[in-house]
């Protein structure tokens, strides 16, 4: 089993995550035995972390026991993914639409270390208050100031010498200017703020990017 | 001394300068009631603990502390991490649910609208029947010969209904009115709250509304005539609910399109606000809205020489020269 990154293996041709819930299903993908392990396939059309690994991630800063943030859960598709990555940590999710919430709280209630947060990710600081600081913050929010929206949560939720992964579709953030250009100045902006960027991966299509950056 | 206070789902704690926990007073161990203090303003627990600490002043509220001294809080507790996070996702789940159990007010709102719609269809309906009855038995305005006290009694029962209807419309109304209020102050300020409602309405929801583009909100409740323009080319157009803005009906022909997308932007704004991030923006938006009006006017005070109209195409219908009807199949 050729192992990807701590965690991910590539289990016939495609991502894959040990199934921290064997026999459970989350959004229909596949689940593969071998020997005493099962492993969920992880769609890397449907999760841009997936595709992000496929197109040569160089580290994933998830470890077993690792506390970890992620804004912008959705119904967990990619969430569940990170929670089988650290089977003895925590993943906070946090999801402010009603509908989405609704599956991601079946979801978590059916993984042990899940920990489904109702709230906007705008406020980090009206969070309810049963968070840590984790060891990385995972953003997916298609609005025009998430970098902004990271920051403040990575104020309040992310250790010193912490990683942020933050998935940016450069369309969502200004329609109008040219792609590169939207890329170049959130870049700067996390800079600024005492973050260094460490990777950027292209995803394509529809000019989308995963951006990994430590705090110092 | 103590230098700030802060609460977790372990309890409330009290924290020197350094960050070193000098006192805390613990929350009952049961998720739901932990959940339910995590909701007050203030909790029992917090008011013994600054009771205790009376020097109080200089006392201050920073959730930070929690966050930063976590190891130290939980030592204190005597709760190991993996207990804490445990209690922590049995509290989400308690949080998680009461959120999902509340009213989605919006729902009401919606539920408000056709109500108002139909109470008013059926007043409407049965006060013409009533008018064409009271000419039979008033005809020329004086009691018919052998008008007798039964006739003007089931008249008279009709009547009262139709009052009752137009009355229990009008207590919808208001009903509304609060409602949106809560639910969506920048868009019923902007809009007033029929509007408001209708629109929430066309969208199938607050947050529907809230992700639509001002383009489409300018045009909502005119799906037929743009589907009509999709399909055959026909002129797009420019006002769905929104006609129903004083500024857009009143305006003249020329600007009417124009004051309606800017009213259909500020409205899209306005749901933003009301869906997600809760800021009251609607006196900043009326404002602006007040400007892009005034220059509309100030820009096109004059009516466009319309093109004559030579061939009507294809010899029927209405349709304005220089667009040619498309028919896709």
């Amino acid at each position: 089993m050729k192992e990807l990154l701590p965690g991910v293996y590539e289990v016939r041709g495609s991502p894959a995550t040990v199934n921290l819930v064997p026999g459970m299903r989350v959004y229909g993908e596949r689940l593969v035995r071998e020997g005493d392990r099962e492993y969920r396939l992880w769609n890397p059309r449907r999760s841009k972390l997936s595709a992000a690994v496929l197109k040569g991630l160089s580290s994933l800063p998830i470890r077993e026991d690792s506390p970890v943030l992620y804004l912008g859960a959705a119904s967990g598709t990619t969430a569940s993914h990170v929670s089988d990555l650290c089977p003895r940590g925590v993943v906070y999710c946090v999801e402010m639409s009603r509908r989405s919430m609704a599956d991601l709280y079946q979801l978590a209630r059916r993984r042990p270390n899940m920990v489904p947060i109702m709230a906007d990710a705008r406020n980090p600081e009206g969070y309810p208050p049963l968070l840590e600081r984790c060891e990385l913050i995972y953003q997916d929010i298609a609005q025009r100031d998430q970098a902004a929206i990271l920051v403040r949560n990575a104020d309040w939720y992310l250790r010193d010498g912490g990683e942020v992964l933050m998935a940016v579709k450069a369309k969502s953030i200004d329609v109008s200017a040219e792609p590169w250009e939207v890329f170049e100045k959130e870049m700067a902006f996390l800079k600024e703020k005492g973050f260094r960027v460490r990777e950027v991966i292209e995803l394509e299509p529809y000019h989308r990017h995963l951006l990994r950056a430590r705090k110092k | 001394m103590a230098a700030a206070y802060a609460r977790c789902i372990l309890g409330v704690f009290a924290f020197d300068r350094e960050g070193r926990v000098l006192d805390f007073e613990a929350f009952p161990s049961q998720p739901g009631t932990i959940a339910g203090a995590l909701l007050q303003e203030t909790t029992p627990e917090e008011e013994a603990l600054l009771a205790r600490q009376a020097s109080g002043e200089g006392l201050r509220r920073d959730q930070r502390f929690v966050l930063d001294h976590l190891d130290g809080v939980l030592e204190a507790a005597s709760v190991s991490l993996e207990e804490y996070r445990r209690l922590a996702r049995e509290v989400s789940f308690e949080l998680v649910e009461s959120s999902l159990k509340a009213l989605p007010r919006d729902r009401l709102a919606m539920e408000a609208i056709g109500a108002i719609d139909q109470v008013e269809e059926a007043a409407n309906l049965l006060s013409e029947r009533y008018r064409e009855w009271e000419g039979s038995c008033y005809p020329g305005g004086s009691p018919a010969a052998g008008l007798a006290g039964v006739d003007v009694d089931a008249l008279g029962e009709l009547g009262g209904q139709v009052s009752a209807l137009k009355a229990l419309k009008a207590g919808l109304e208001e009903y509304l009115t609060r409602v949106l209020e809560e639910t969506a102050p920048n868009l019923s300020a902007l809009l007033g709250p029929g509007l408001a409602g209708r629109l929430i309405s066309l969208a199938g929801g607050l947050e529907r509304l809230a992700v639509m583009p001002g383009s489409k909100i300018q045009v909502l409740g005119a799906e037929k005539a743009l589907f009509r323009h999709v399909k055959d080319g026909t002129p797009p157009p420019k006002h769905g609910a929104i006609f129903q803005f004083p500024a857009v009906k009143g305006a003249p022909w020329w600007q009417r399109g124009k004051i309606a997308r800017a009213l259909a932007n500020k409205a899209a704004m306005a749901a933003r606000a009301d869906a997600f991030s809760g800021d009251y923006i609607a006196d900043e938006l009326k404002a602006q809205l007040e400007r892009r009006f005034d220059e509309i006017r100030r820009t096109h005070p004059k009516e466009p020489r319309r093109m004559r109209i030579i061939r009507t195409p294809r010899g029927k219908g209405k349709g304005k020269p220089g667009k040619k009807r498309r028919r896709r199949r």
